[in-house]
């Protein structure tokens, strides 16, 4: 879906379709295209119809300006998910409650380590 | 510590409090905890970066070490999504013994679980008794793989190794033994009552706020949802068992002990079923040498929870992403939820009835 249409669509899949839990939310680099793509899992727990059943909901947005609304007040599930994809993807999630730093050290300043740009120093040696 | 107005604030960690690094903040009124802030990251290790630059082969073992208890349901879950971009089902034989591992696996995780429990209870036999009873699995499981936990059993295709000449004997006779002996740990820890007064009624995750947080496995059963991949969305040869759920509706620390202990019996249930279905042929095929472009997406039901795996593949050798969603990294929104409101006293049966691994949660 397009980044502005993800809000609407998740408040409708939760409230429409009953899928209540977000699985994992995951960011990926296309630096070629210059776009970050944003994708989230969403599985139903209540509704046992629906339990085999997984959603994936995914959008683009511009690697210069990567926004896009949290969904942390739709899946409060979303929440850790999102702050992860922010820290190690540079994702902007807009009004998320709580976007600090989670898994890296506290003075880490490499930039975001999942962006194709980062390269590990072991994978640059062996190129050398 | 750190004080302010009435309240004080201290820190539990980051070395080791039981199970790995990881910190626990932990702000009290008198001994009653007003907010506990989890703190992760103390082992945080780029595994979903360093994935990027291994071939799917050599994605494996490194794999192994996100969940080094749990290992072959952690491998299962990668080789799952591998094999739907290969576009392959492996043979019969195959998938029973990759049941047969896996299910092994969630005793040996379930146990160490109860031993790491008892030594943050200051229960002692129970850590030895629960280490000593996980070492039979590791022998079996040693007797297949040749290493004791890290097994590179499970690649795409099959499995690496079958199993070897009077294994089914005596993993019966091992299974036997531990259905014995959960019943002697159910009568000296479960029963306990300094146990029960720690754990039953409090750590109170109700069905709603265990879905709204997002928790998985155990800790979600133990709220009375009887979610489990197996049964909901059954791979390897799981539809074709009877898999017992276990549930508890008992939303509290001691029903999700009760669950882990259940799903222990059930297990070994499953175990001896696949022993007598097993089918015989090849246990391993020849594989495509490309990969396709596209992406795949698997879950399978590990000893903590469902694990996701997200596989984004460019048709090269290797992985473009690969996305861990792992059920610690989940089940760490709830910890905040289970500890507010508690004793002090009563936080390590909370923070333990959740089986939180920081290794698992970081990555």
């Amino acid at each position: 879906v397009a980044p502005l249409r993800l809000l609407p669509t998740a408040i409708q899949l939760r409230d429409k379709w009953d899928f209540d839990q977000v699985l994992s939310v995951t960011g990926i680099d296309y630096p070629e295209r210059a776009e970050l793509a944003v994708v989230y899992h969403i599985a139903a727990r209540f509704k046992k119809n629906l339990r085999h059943l997984i959603v994936s909901l995914e959008t683009k947005v511009p690697r210069a300006e990567p926004r896009v609304h949290t969904l942390a007040f739709v899946w409060p599930s979303a929440e850790l998910h999102e702050r992860e994809t922010h820290e190690l993807l540079g994702i902007e999630f807009a009004n998320h409650p709580n976007c600090g730093p989670l898994l890296l050290p506290e003075d880490w300043e490499g930039g975001y380590p999942l962006r194709k740009d980062f390269r590990l120093r072991a994978a640059e040696e062996v190129e050398r | 510590m750190q004080a302010e107005e009435d309240s004080f604030e201290i820190s539990v960690g980051p070395q080791h409090p039981g199970s790995g690094h990881f910190r626990l903040l932990i702000r009290l009124d008198g001994d009653t905890i007003v907010e506990a802030r989890p703190d992760p990251g103390y082992v945080h290790r780029g595994v979903e970066k360093s994935a990027e630059n291994r071939t799917y082969i050599s994605v494996i073992p490194m794999l192994e070490r996100v969940c080094l208890p749990d290992v072959d349901n952690q491998i299962l879950g990668y080789v799952l999504a591998v094999e739907e971009l290969l576009g392959i089902t492996p043979p019969e034989r195959a998938q029973y013994l990759r049941v047969l591992m896996c299910e092994l696996g969630r005793i040996m995780s379930h146990l160490y679980w109860l031993a790491i429990f008892g030594i943050f209870v200051g229960h002692s036999t129970a850590f030895m008794w629960g280490f000593a009873d996980r070492e039979l699995v590791i022998d079996l499981l040693e007797q297949v793989s040749g290493s004791r936990v890290s097994h590179f059993g499970i690649v795409p295709g099959g499995v690496r190794f079958d199993i070897p000449e009077g294994f089914e004997e005596q993993t019966r006779k091992v299974l036997g033994y531990l259905t014995k002996r959960l019943g002697q740990h159910d009568r000296m820890f479960f029963h306990n009552s300094i146990l029960r007064r720690r754990a039953i009624g409090t750590g109170i995750l109700s069905p709603d706020e265990a879905i709204r947080l997002g928790v998985v496995g155990p800790t979600l059963r133990g709220s009375g949802i009887d979610c489990d991949v197996r049964v909901d969305e059954p791979y390897s040869a799981y539809d074709r068992l009877d898999v017992p759920v276990a549930v508890s509706d008992g939303c509290d620390s001691y029903a999700r002990c009760l669950v882990r202990l259940e799903e222990m019996h059930n297990s070994i249930q499953i175990i001896q079923q696949a022993f007598d279905d097993l089918p015989e042929g090849e246990y391993r095929m020849k594989l495509p040498t490309r990969i396709r472009e596209g992406s795949a997406f698997s879950r399978v039901e590990a000893a903590r929870g469902e694990i996701c795996h997200y596989l984004v593949a460019d048709g090269t050798n290797k992985p473009y992403r690969l996305k861990v969603s792992t059920p610690s990294f989940r089940n760490l929104a709830a910890i905040p939820h289970v500890l507010r409101g508690a004793h002090l006293a009563d936080m390590p049966t909370n923070y333990m009835s959740l089986d939180y691994w920081p290794v698992d949660a970081d990555r």
